[in-house]
């Protein structure tokens, strides 16, 4: 609103219009009154009179004429009295004429008063009528005087009217001649008034001219002006500008209106103001409780805190993130909810002091403590709320819950790690088998060569149960992988964990003490030699974990069914019985964040070269698929204890398997071998040839197809590798198969998928031959598909 | 003239005085003579008396001149204070002013003016006697059941009045069938005027064509007179009845013979020794103006009272007054008792009109 400029005091307008309207009546009066008063009576009055003077001259002009003839013809009449003497009629006729100008002359006098009314023409009217009767008077006698026959007295009244003719004459030339001086009088005051009329009808023009245009240029700049001022100031409004305001520079009426104009324009404004304000609240509490909804039934935590990180705000998502009801939290610092390590503290104060970053935004993965000791993981984001003016208000935080989400990362990352371990442990397998398979195959020929010497078949055997070791140390990395299949035999776990506690004692630090508590007939299901290693692992770590000593305590034992273990680790509720094997040390314990990540394939806190990463992680794999657990228990400084849970195996099923001898060939017969490995192909040569069999040998699927392609070989059996160049052994069977329906084929691997490893007949194998193998094993698979026997047709079950 | 209306401005200071506070007049519209002086004087105290001292009399100021009764009446209408007016004289004068009292609003009591066109003007105008044509049907029935007279001549001027009387007179007898007109004379007015030899000839004209057993005359008073005498001179056993005109004084009966005052019948509008009210009238008339009143000089005071009657019941304004005295006769309000007798204006006062004798002298 500009300031309105200092107003010039003015004459009023209503005084202004006033005076103008006054000097316009004036004038109109003036002329009006003028016209209407002065001329135009004295003109009507004229003509009233001019007509009065022609019609009372026409009058007495016949009054006179018909008296006159009245005269005439009483006169006649006494003439005529002497020779014929008039009739009855004729007398009558004569004195209704008279009577008829007696009562006409009389009306004629009643119009005649009632419109004259100078006393000088009253009288001359009187003397008229009067002139007139004295002369009708001695007519009317004169003519009764004829019907009575008298003339004397005829003659006499005739003679008397005669007189009175002059007299009746005289008056009606005078009631004329004042009629006509009355007129001319009435002329001559119309003409002085018209003179004067028009004088002053023209002085009073000119004067309401010159008053007028002073007046009309007055209301140009007082009236006209401002109008146009405000017609022009009412369309800005109209289109919208209230800020417009009507500038009337003098405190008169408009003036008035101007101010009161700008008044409403301000009025206006400030309601169009307040509409504003007031739709932008209404807008804004529709936001706010739109905030508020979506706030509340967010899926996702959200909290808005003080500048301090205490909760201000909290949905339901938010509360449950961090597993504690609203109330609990509101007024609380996040801090609160934190563990005190400070790497686990660092986002959470990055969240309550994001309002004196310089960042707008933050976002990172967090953990929070919840009531139960559980650990969730949180991604926490974050922005600051400001103020209209933009100062910070408060921090809008967000929390995602992805503890599930980390755990099925780190379940992916594992499955990824273990596939890459898989992938690893495949090719090293296979390839580690087939030379242990040519290891194992001739140390076996040596121990069974009987011109040996004793010590050398010893080594033998000695090399042979070693390199079915190294078969283990394989098979264990394959189960790591989940690429090979697990044993489910019971087997006795005590005389496991005997051996174990021998190899450490023989093997371990001096400084380090190793304590055994366990009872004998312990048993297990599963795969002896895994378990073994797992144990071993295990045990090898603790060794690690206490390079100045310390005691390395193995502790087994049936756990009761309500044992706190078994419920933690949900496996109370299958109603099996769980022996725990528990490996503790005495060294500085576990950081939690190692404690977290301890069974991570790839994971490990040694120096680079010192560990590999996939012991525990071995360890953990070979519990799970035992259908146990292993439970960890450790703090800072207090050592850690290690505790496998494994199924325990009824006492009838513990038996110990006793070992056997190589079955010798029943009947002579052809077997080929097909695989690439030639040390392989060699031994294979040397056992089955030993046996009592007929060896031929290919190197792969493409040549074993060529090899039957020649013709009809007599094969009796075909004993193939998995993989090879050219053609895998899969697809060799597979199409050996359409040509040869009844030759058993047995699948012979040091690595093979495990999902396919059970369904080998799907490819047309009958049976399959882990690499590597014992004489005994390939004997009796040999012997089962070659023995004459009319049931060699129905294949035994798969052995491993 | 100055000296005979300071009773009347006494009267209108002591009206200015009154408690009411109104000063209303009476303008009275007729030449003022001296004789008419005393009277007013007399009804002024009686007005004074009627109206509680609202009402007084404004008299006619200028020379009696009937020449001056349209400017008296212009001035009685000018001024507001004039409540009504009694006046004037005659139908000619009251017929001439009437446009001007109608003008005016202002309320016109006719007194003695009889003329039938007052009955029919747009003015307000109240005439207090009959009107000719009714004193013509009034005549001939007296003349009829009283006088036996069944062949009539009418001897009239030939004005308003003249007229009236003659058609009053001849419709009656016509509407009676045992009688009827037989003969009529219209003259001027100044047969008399140059002496009475055309009078003399005309009715014995008259007389002579009409074989008429009845007389009657209806002319101004001065022709009346001669007239009579010539009517009398040429059939000395005849019945004559005068016009109301024809109102005699003293002087003009002494100038009759006593053949002439016993063959003549005159109709009036007052008796009177009709009641004590009459005979005290006249006897405070004779006292206060020294002569006997005439039926005019009645029917005045009867013209005055009424208004002051008027003023007294709350018509304080022309129009109210107008109102008051239309009303007067009807059922909301009963006639006024007059010297004449009820006072009414919604039909012809009929029952005022008497025919007598002239008496037999002049006392």
């Amino acid at each position: 609103m500009t300031a309105q400029p200092a107003r010039r005091r003015g004459v009023s307008l209503r005084v202004l219009l006033s005076l103008t309207g006054l000097i316009t009546f004036a004038f109109v009066a003036v002329v009006g009154t003028t016209l209407l008063f002065r001329i135009a009576p004295q003109a009507r009055q004229m003509a009233v009179r001019s007509d009065l003077v022609r019609r009372d001259y026409e009058d007495r002009t016949r009054l006179g004429r018909s008296l006159d003839s009245a005269r005439t013809a009483i006169g006649r009449m006494a003439a005529d009295l002497a020779g014929a003497p008039p009739s009855p009629e004729a007398f009558a006729q004569a004195r209704r004429s008279l009577e008829q100008l007696i009562t006409g002359a009389e009306i004629f006098r009643a119009t005649q008063r009632s419109m004259v009314d100078a006393p000088e023409a009253v009288a001359g009217l009187e003397s008229a009528d009067g002139a007139a009767e004295a002369y009708v008077g001695p007519l009317v006698g004169a003519l009764a005087a004829l019907e009575l026959d008298d003339h004397p007295a005829a003659a006499a009244l005739l003679v008397a009217a005669d007189s009175l003719r002059p007299r009746l004459q005289l008056a009606l030339e005078n009631v004329t001649v004042q009629a006509l001086n009355a007129v001319i009088a009435d002329e001559d005051r119309l003409a002085a008034s018209s003179r004067s009329g028009a004088r002053l009808i023209g002085i009073w023009l000119a004067f309401g001219v010159a008053v007028l245009t002073v007046m009309a240029g007055i209301l140009r700049e007082r009236l006209f002006k401002p109008i146009a001022a405000l017609d022009a100031a009412l369309v800005r409004i109209e289109a919208g500008d209230l800020q417009h305001e009507w500038v009337h520079p003098r405190d008169d009426e408009l003036g008035r209106v101007a101010q009161h104009f700008n008044v409403a324009t301000t009025a206006l404004r400030s309601q169009r103001q307040l509409a504003a304000r007031t739709a932008a609240e209404a807008a804004r509490a529709q936001s706010e409780a739109s905030y508020r909804a979506a706030f509340e039934g967010a899926a996702v935590g959200l909290a808005e805190l003080d500048l301090q990180g205490r909760f201000q705000l909290v949905n339901h998502a938010a509360a449950e993130v961090f597993g504690r009801p609203r109330h609990v939290l509101l007024g609380s610092s996040v801090l609160d909810f934190v563990a005190s390590a400070p790497t686990l503290r660092a986002p959470w104060v990055g969240l309550t002091s994001l309002a004196r970053s310089l960042v707008p935004t933050f976002g990172t993965d967090a953990e929070c403590v919840r009531p139960d000791g559980t650990i969730a993981s949180v991604h926490v984001s974050g922005t600051v709320l400001r103020d209209d003016e933009g100062a910070p208000r408060r921090i809008l935080a967000v929390f995602h819950d992805v503890t599930e989400e980390r755990r099925l990362q780190q379940r992916l990352l594992r499955t990824t790690k273990m596939e890459a371990v898989g992938q690893l442990a495949g090719g090293v397998a296979h390839d580690f088998n087939n030379l242990l398979t040519a290891v194992v195959g001739y140390a076996e020929l040596l121990a069974l060569d009987p011109r040996l010497p004793a010590e050398v078949r010893a080594d033998a055997t000695t090399i042979q149960s070693t390199a079915m070791r190294g078969a283990d140390l394989a098979r264990s990395l394959l189960t790591l992988a989940r690429r090979a299949p697990v044993l489910t035999a019971p087997f006795d776990l005590s005389a496991a964990l005997t051996e174990l506690v021998t190899v450490l004692e023989r093997t371990l630090d001096r400084r380090i003490v190793v304590k055994a508590r366990f009872t004998q007939g312990l048993t297990a299901i599963g795969d002896r030699s895994l378990v073994s290693n797992a144990l071993l692992n295990v045990a090898l770590n603790a060794r690690d974990a206490m390079p100045e000593g310390g005691t390395l305590e193995i502790e087994a034992g049936v756990l009761p069914a309500d044992s706190p273990l078994l419920l933690r680790h949900d496996l109370a509720a299958d109603g099996r019985t769980f022996v725990a094997v528990s490996i503790a040390d005495t060294g500085p314990g576990i950081p939690p964040e190692v404690l977290e990540r301890i069974f991570e394939p790839f994971f490990t806190t040694k120096d680079l070269g010192r560990g590999t990463g996939l012991g525990l992680a071995m360890v953990y794999s070979t519990v799970k698929d035992h259908g146990g657990a292993i439970d960890v228990e450790s703090s800072p400084g207090n050592g850690a204890r290690f505790t496998v849970l494994l199924p325990i195996a009824p006492e009838a099923a513990a038996e110990v398997l006793p070992g056997g001898q190589p079955i010798a060939a029943a009947a002579p017969a052809r077997i080929l071998v097909v695989d690439d490995e030639e040390v392989v192909r060699k031994v294979a040569v040397r056992l089955l040839t030993h046996l009592g069999y007929e060896v031929e040998t290919v190197e792969d699927g493409q040549a074993a197809l060529e090899f039957f392609a020649e013709g009809d070989r007599d094969v009796r059996l075909a004993l193939i590798d998995a993989n090879m160049p050219r053609l895998d052994g899969f697809e060799t069977a597979r199409r050996l198969r359409r040509q040869f329906p009844d030759l058993p084929m047995v699948l012979v691997t040091g690595y093979a998928d495990p999902a396919g490893m059970f369904d080998v007949e799907r490819f047309g194998f009958n049976n399959w031959l882990a690499k590597p193998y014992t004489f005994e094993m390939l004997s009796k698979l040999v012997a089962d598909y070659l023995r004459p026997s009319p049931t060699a047709e129905v294949p035994p079950e798969p052995t491993p | 003239m100055v000296r005979p209306l300071i009773p009347f401005a006494a009267l209108a200071a002591v009206a200015a005085c009154s408690p009411g506070g109104e000063h209303l007049t009476i303008g009275y519209a007729i030449p003022v003579s001296s004789r008419l002086e005393r009277f007013l004087t007399m009804a002024a105290a009686d007005i004074d008396s009627a109206s509680a001292g609202r009402l007084t009399i404004q008299p006619w100021a200028a020379a009696a001149d009937s020449r001056a009764e349209l400017p008296v009446a212009r001035r009685l209408a000018a001024a507001p204070a004039v409540l009504a007016a009694v006046g004037h004289s005659g139908s000619k004068n009251t017929l001439g002013a009437a446009p001007i009292y109608r003008e005016a609003g202002l309320p016109l009591l006719v007194p003695t003016a009889t003329a039938r066109s007052l009955r029919t003007s747009d003015a307000p105008l109240f005439p207090l006697a009959p009107p000719d044509d009714v004193v013509g049907g009034v005549m001939a029935d007296f003349l009829v059941d009283s006088l036996h007279s069944s062949r009539v001549a009418v001897l009239y001027v030939g004005d308003a009045y003249g007229l009236g009387i003659h058609d009053g007179i001849a419709s009656r007898l016509r509407a009676r069938r045992n009688a009827g007109v037989t003969g009529t004379a219209a003259v001027a007015g100044f047969e008399c005027h140059a002496g009475p030899l055309a009078m003399t000839m005309i009715v014995r004209a008259l007389l002579r064509r009409s074989q008429a057993d009845a007389l009657v005359i209806a002319l101004t008073p001065r022709e009346s007179e001669c007239a009579l005498r010539a009517a009398v001179a040429e059939a000395p056993g005849l019945t004559i009845v005068m016009g109301d005109s024809f109102d005699p004084t003293a002087a003009d009966l002494a100038r009759l013979s006593g053949a002439e005052r016993r063959a003549a019948w005159v109709v009036s509008f007052w008796n009177p020794d009709a009641d004590s009210a009459s005979r005290a009238f006249r006897a405070r008339f004779r006292a206060a103006v020294g002569s006997d009143p005439r039926p005019a000089d009645a029917l005045a005071y009867d013209a005055l009272m009424v208004v002051a009657a008027g003023v007294r019941e709350g018509a304080r304004t022309r129009l109210s007054l107008t109102r008051w005295l239309q009303s007067l006769g009807t059922p909301a309000r009963a006639p006024y008792p007059g010297l004449t007798g009820p006072v009414q204006f919604n039909q012809p006062r009929r029952r005022l009109i008497h025919v007598r004798r002239l008496p037999e002298s002049a006392e």
